[in-house]
């Protein structure tokens, strides 16, 4: 991997997790843009001084733009995936597919076969058979695209590689908002084994948590929620009552995570919430809980086509002296496993 | 604090139907001003006019939007004002433009599907519920939204955005 890519790969982590970095976010940051101008610069051949900046010959120069743009892409591509598997990983199944290639994924059912007694001297008794779910993914372009007017970058009102990075995060958020809505939206209220709604019941969960389980085969299941979403699974109110049940380790743990550990032996995972782009308005409901067995097939189906486009206007080319990048890509999200699993929307 | 701008979209981007237009005020960006007379050796900066319902149906409606650089640090979008007396950026419109404002750049309460028009003697744009057939120019609000930031750069800006519809 490029030493580029590899800086901005820790740099997107720095994001989430400033103590992983050598440095503070903003000197990572700056380093990184450095070095972004060091390879653009040395790559076209032209003599690199420490600080350099982006002037407008640089920026206009075709090699220091062509490798500029190039790098920025690579480390893109190279984040997006990487920043999606970490929230929603044990959820999604991500495929790849060629431009124009339809994607089919067949699953086998979940169901066993009956067996029956019989006589002695017998083996004319009834055939079965199973049959197998299919969905095809039928991706849709998304795009965004952004613009920046030459006079503010040239004056160093604003960071344009800010913007390349906003853009590749934007399609993160939006694809994770795909991949829940599917999730959310999965069941519908005539589902009553596998979908709960209502106020907390430690029956209702642990019976669905078993049912999950039985149907895969006897697999350890765990339930996902957001913090909100976990602290309700609590069997009694707040942290003291019925104080014979809750140890003092519980209660820890419950005030340390803002949720237990394990309710009942089904382990709680907690996914991290976001925020609907440009809103204060939550991402993910914060009465969704989902309980999934471990190590089967991923319920969300998330298939790719193609590449990631991504394409800056050259300099000049608007009338307004605007820049503008954008960047595309195709995709589409739907639910299909072999295995079950169970939602609980708890009011 | 100033009026914000976001071009949505923008024939004018790509064609270059772009003028240079000078007031004797100061100009928000957002302003929607109709076109003077040339200013004095001048070959390209016209001075700016204000739309008048004796003359909405004949002239044509620019929109203002210079780039916003502000020479003193710690500026942002929201403390530009073009400056009186200096050539300011302003766009010929065409229909299917998409321009988003911030709602103090616009007078009354706008609401989605219904327009914002022309107003005599003033550079913003007014909402109105119909369209009206005596303006020349006309957009219709697509969205209401948040752009930018006001105050001391925590509380988002309340912005309209519209699609030119007559131009």
């Amino acid at each position: 991997m490029d030493a580029i890519v590899q800086m901005a790969l820790k740099l997107f982590e720095g994001t989430r997790n400033p103590d992983a970095l050598k440095f503070s976010y903003d000197e990572s940051n700056q380093i990184f843009t450095d070095k972004l101008i060091k390879d653009s610069v040395e790559y076209a051949g032209l003599p690199y001084t420490a600080g350099m900046k982006m002037d407008y010959s640089l920026y206009t120069h075709p090699l220091v733009q062509h490798k500029l743009f190039n790098l920025i892409g690579a480390a893109i591509d190279a984040i997006l995936p990487k920043l999606l598997t970490n929230q929603f990983d044990s959820f999604i199944d991500v495929r790849n597919m060629a431009w124009g290639d339809k994607l089919s994924i067949e699953v086998t059912s979940s169901d066993i076969f009956a067996v029956t007694k019989v006589s002695q001297g017998n083996v004319n008794v009834r055939r079965q058979k199973l049959d197998r779910r299919a969905i095809n993914l039928t991706p849709i372009m998304r795009e965004v695209r952004v613009y920046e007017d030459l006079y503010r970058l040239l004056a160093g009102r604003m960071a344009w590689g800010d913007y390349a990075q906003k853009v590749a995060l934007s399609f993160v958020n939006a694809i994770q908002t795909d991949v829940y809505t599917a999730l959310y939206d999965s069941y519908d209220g005539t589902e009553s084994t596998y979908f709960a709604t209502g106020s907390f019941s430690s029956t209702t969960f642990t019976t669905m948590a078993e049912h999950v389980k039985a149907a895969n085969g006897g697999v350890p299941v765990v339930a996902w929620g957001t913090k909100l979403a976990l602290a309700k699974v609590n069997a009694h109110t707040g942290y003291t009552a019925y104080p014979g049940l809750n140890s003092q380790n519980m209660l820890d743990e419950y005030n340390t995570m803002g949720f237990y550990g394990k309710f009942q032996g089904t382990t709680l995972l907690q996914i991290d919430q976001a925020h609907v782009a440009n809103t204060d308005t939550f991402a993910i409901s914060d009465s969704f809980i989902i309980v999934t067995p471990m190590g089967v097939d991923k319920p969300v189906k998330l298939g790719f086509e193609g590449n990631t486009i991504i394409t800056e206007n050259s300099l000049n080319k608007n009338a307004d002296q605007s820049l503008e990048y954008t960047m595309q890509k195709m995709w589409d999200t739907q639910i299909l496993t072999a295995g079950r699993y169970g939602i609980y929307r708890v009011s | 604090m100033s009026v914000m701008v976001r071009l949505d979209k923008c024939q004018a981007i790509y064609g270059g139907n772009i003028t240079s237009v000078q007031s004797a005020g100061d100009l928000e960006n957002g302003s929607f001003v109709n076109l003077g007379g040339l200013i004095s050796g001048q070959t390209d900066v016209y001075e700016t006019a204000t739309p008048s319902s004796t003359n909405f149906d004949v002239e044509e409606v620019l929109l203002v939007y210079t780039p916003e650089v502000n020479y003193e640090p710690g500026k942002t979008l929201k403390d530009f004002t073009n400056l009186a007396d200096q050539p300011s950026r302003a766009y010929h419109l065409s229909v299917g433009d998409v321009i988003t404002i911030t709602d103090d750049g616009l007078t009354g309460t706008t609401v989605v599907s219904e327009y914002v028009i022309p107003a005599t003697g003033s550079f913003n744009l007014v909402a109105a519920s119909s369209l009206g057939t005596t303006t020349r120019m006309g957009g219709k609000v697509i969205e209401k939204g948040y752009f930018g930031y006001s105050g001391s750069g925590y509380s988002k800006t309340a912005c309209t955005t519209f699609r030119v519809v007559k131009a």
